[in-house]
């Protein structure tokens, strides 16, 4: 194949201002990792909530909570994101929607929509692994809990939440990963993230290859931090007689 | 202490498990309960905090009826301790923060007075040298021991145990009876479902004997061994009995 | 005796081959070897190369015709196979490199960092840069834009010249870059940005498929022009000879204002839309100058 390497190519002006296409990485990479920080964020917390509720004896929370899960987990993420972007603001308040669509930097509003987006989604994966968590343990621990007299809320929280965490932390870790790859949807309404940006220096440089070396050995590099700041917090909380459940 | 008026619980629609129950202990009685199999030892005894809930009849624990809807069971279960055959210790939590975990959150008992408070149990149970262990690394016996020590960091009124030998290895058996010995001495209030008859024997004030869910006999244990009432009880003490002669 | 003829014969008739043609090289001898030639189209960009009907037609395919039509005609292959590959923004350099087509037809403009990866045939397009707005928005030209949201597509010249001229102007726009031609009409459609910059003939493209065509108005300078090529491979005179050849026989010739009309001035599937789109003085100047320059090189 007659490809013409270059790997000067990311130092090289880009035509808009004094930015070399080395830059335009850097910032996609920033915004790869606040929204997928942010998602990870809201996923977490929401998908507690609602893997907790799958769990509770009430009828109507774990419906609720089921309801979610199948919504959010079966609808493709990119439509997720269409609704999210294009519907949602068309249904608020004229005020709010002008302001929304027009007032905030389009990358703001974009940002906030993604964000939204991709933790609702994650949230609905991370309520299916906390909810296996919970149920992966022995029923006499809650039983041995209420028998001392906690309350719903401090048995989850002192006695099942932490166990249930540290047994799944292999398919969180997965998860996690995950965020940063599904990230990438931002692109499609104009957030400049990463893989965004890869593709711009690609169809900008004509330098396909190396633009997307680059960003494989970001995406590596960055996969590889991840797994190894999940594998250090999972020794870090390890007890004995407690053994995670597989990764995905 | 306790009081069952014509207790009924049933599984589902179909199975009867409770059939019928009237029981009383009282304060510092050690009652023994005994019976085959699945004759519903442990739904009794899980009914006196309402582990299990039942369909007819009256519990009182003194002068709370704990199958009242107003009753605020969370304040009953911190009167009633309960031992479970499988111990149940929270496998992240040191001995010492399995013990004051309820008396901190519940009780709310400044930390510095629970950990007196665990440390002098653990003194009690013979294990203040294991108080930074966690359950993984004790043996059956001692973790049996600890669970004990929980339900005591509550200062509960009276103490249930399910079966709390019947998962140790025999020569760990000895160690917690010797603790539930001490404690049934210093004047609590004991319930306890167990096929010791030993222990049952030597500590008991009174043995019941339950079978498909009704109380076939309520006595003392010396007239439980020597002149059973009923053909099933004494099936039931020549099978539990065999072993020692054998 | 007689073999010695048949010898004789032999070694006449491969001097008159070699004398009547030189040799086959690169690309072509690839196509005669293989007995077919793949042609590399577009999904979507309309009117140029896009799929109807699982089909690949437009303005574009149709010169890529002309250009099959000549390699025939060049190796005496009446029969010779056509095959079509489909290629997008990011895949099309790539597999004309590697041979997975022969040569790509769509609307791939022509620049210097293309022309360090891929040979280019004399230009067959030439579009103006330019915006895309609601009648009503005020939006007369660039200047108007300062401190407004504008929509262009992520990876399109539009999209670095828009950037350059907000940081050299200080326009303070908020630059949107959207995936796709569709997705930046959308972004304009529902009120997120008031002008789309892109080409001209592909904002026609979308103004014809907006639901009331008449609300939209193409204004501004033309703030660059580009030039449409098609991309063949790097060093391989003989097969761009051909490619050539077929296309500056067709824009010297009748036929090329009937294919423009059929594909700027009348509707176009799959919907009927007309592009109502008359031919610039840019390209009739080109047409008749046909070069494979890059419009920054000329
Ligand atoms: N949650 C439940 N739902 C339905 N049936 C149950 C449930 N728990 C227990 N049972 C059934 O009720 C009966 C009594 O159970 P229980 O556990 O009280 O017996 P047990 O006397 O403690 O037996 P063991 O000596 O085996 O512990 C058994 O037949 C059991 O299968
Ligand atoms: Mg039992």
């Amino acid at each position: 194949m007659n490809y013409n390497w270059d790997w000067s190519v990311f130092f090289k002006s880009t035509g808009i201002g004094s930015e070399i296409y080395l830059d335009w990485f850097i910032t996609g990479l920033g915004w790869t990792v606040a929204l997928s920080l942010s998602s990870w964020v809201i996923a977490l917390l929401l998908g507690t909530v609602l893997g907790v509720m799958r769990t509770l004896p009430g009828r109507f929370a774990a419906r609720f909570a089921t309801v979610y899960v199948e919504l959010f987990r079966n609808v493709p993420l990119l439509v997720q994101l269409f609704v999210w972007y294009f519907l949602v603001p068309d249904w608020l308040p004229e005020k709010l929607e002008l302001w929304f669509k027009q007032d905030l930097h389009p990358a703001t509003s974009a940002f906030i929509s993604v964000t939204v987006c991709l933790g609702l989604f994650t949230a609905a994966r991370v309520c299916e692994q906390v909810r296996t968590g919970i149920q992966a343990l022995p029923r006499g621990q809650a039983m041995a809990a209420y028998a001392l007299g906690l309350r719903l809320p401090q048995v989850y929280r002192k006695v099942l939440l932490p166990q249930a965490f540290r047994i799944i932390i292999p398919p969180l870790t997965s998860e996690f990963l995950n965020v940063f790859k599904n990230s990438s949807v931002a692109s499609l309404i104009g957030l400049m993230e990463l893989l965004a940006q890869t593709k711009q220096t690609a169809e900008f440089t004509a330098n396909l290859f190396e633009a997307f070396t680059l960003a494989t050995v970001i995406y590596f590099v960055l996969n590889m931090a991840l797994m190894l700041i999940m594998r250090g917090v999972e020794k870090r909380v390890r007890v004995p007689g407690l053994i995670a459940l597989g990764g995905k | 202490m306790i009081r069952f008026n014509n207790v009924n619980k049933w599984y589902g629609r179909e199975h009867h498990v409770l059939k019928n129950i009237n029981l009383k202990v009282n304060a510092g009685e050690v009652v023994v309960v005994c019976g085959p199999s699945g004759s519903g030892k442990s739904t009794l005894i899980r009914t006196i905090n309402q582990l299990e809930p039942i369909e007819q009849g009256e519990i009182w624990v003194d002068e709370v009826q704990v199958n009242n809807p107003r009753t605020n069971i969370n304040r009953l279960r911190e009167e009633v301790g309960f031992v479970f055959q499988h111990f149940n210790l929270y496998p992240h939590l040191s001995v010492l923060d399995n013990i004051t975990l309820a008396p901190i959150k519940v009780k709310k008992l400044a930390p510095e007075a629970a950990r007196e408070r665990a440390l002098e149990l653990l003194v009690r149970v013979g294990l203040e040298h294991k108080r930074d262990a966690y359950p993984s690394n004790l043996s059956g016996g001692q973790q049996q021991r600890v669970a004990i020590a929980r339900g005591l960091a509550m200062q509960p009124k009276v103490m249930l145990f399910d079966e709390p030998t019947s998962a140790l290895d025999p020569e760990m058996i000895g160690e917690v009876l010797q603790v539930m010995q001490d404690l049934a001495k210093s004047g609590m209030t004991m319930m306890v479902v167990t096929h010791e008859m030993g222990f049952a024997r030597e500590v008991a004030d009174r043995v019941i004997f339950l079978d498909h869910g009704e109380i076939l006999e309520d006595t003392q244990p010396e007239w439980f061994f020597t002149r059973p009432q009923h053909e099933r009880s004494r099936q039931f003490l020549r099978q539990v009995l065999a072993p020692m002669h054998g | 005796m007689k073999s010695m003829l048949r010898l004789g014969l032999v070694a006449t008739a491969l001097i008159a081959a070699g004398a009547h043609a030189e040799e086959l090289t690169g690309t072509l001898k690839k196509i005669k070897d293989n007995g077919v030639i793949v042609i590399g189209h577009r999904d979507s960009s309309i009117p140029f190369s896009y799929l109807n009907n699982q089909k690949p037609i437009g303005y574009s395919m149709d010169l890529a015709d002309q250009i099959v039509a000549n390699v025939k005609k060049e190796l005496k292959m009446p029969n010779l196979q056509v095959r079509y590959t489909l290629v997008t923004s990011q895949t099309r350099i790539p597999l004309v490199q590697n041979g997975t087509v022969d040569f790509e037809c769509g609307s791939t403009t022509n620049n210097l960092e293309r022309q360090k990866q891929v040979a280019f045939s004399v230009g067959i397009f030439e579009i103006g840069t330019r915006l895309l707005t609601k009648k009503t928005s005020g939006v007369k030209d660039f200047g108007d834009l300062s401190g407004k949201n504008v929509v262009t597509t992520a990876g399109t010249t539009s999209e670095r010249l828009l950037k350059a001229m907000n940081a050299e102007k200080k326009l303070n726009m908020n630059i949107i870059s959207a995936k796709d031609h569709g997705e930046s009409f959308l972004m304009l459609e529902s009120g997120r940005a008031v002008a789309f910059m892109m080409d001209d003939a592909l904002l026609a493209g979308e103004m014809a498929k907006a639901k009331k065509p008449d609300d939209w108005a193409i204004v501004g300078k033309p703030q660059s022009y580009e030039i449409y090529g098609c991309s063949l491979r790097k060093d391989d005179p003989q097969f761009k000879k051909v490619v050539d050849d077929a296309l500056k026989a067709t824009f010297a010739s009748p036929q090329m204002a009937t294919i423009y009309k059929r594909w700027f001035q009348s509707p176009v599937p799959p919907k009927g839309l007309n592009l109502n789109f008359p031919m610039s003085q840019e390209l009739k100047e080109l047409l008749a100058n046909p070069t494979d320059k890059s419009a920054e090189q000329m």
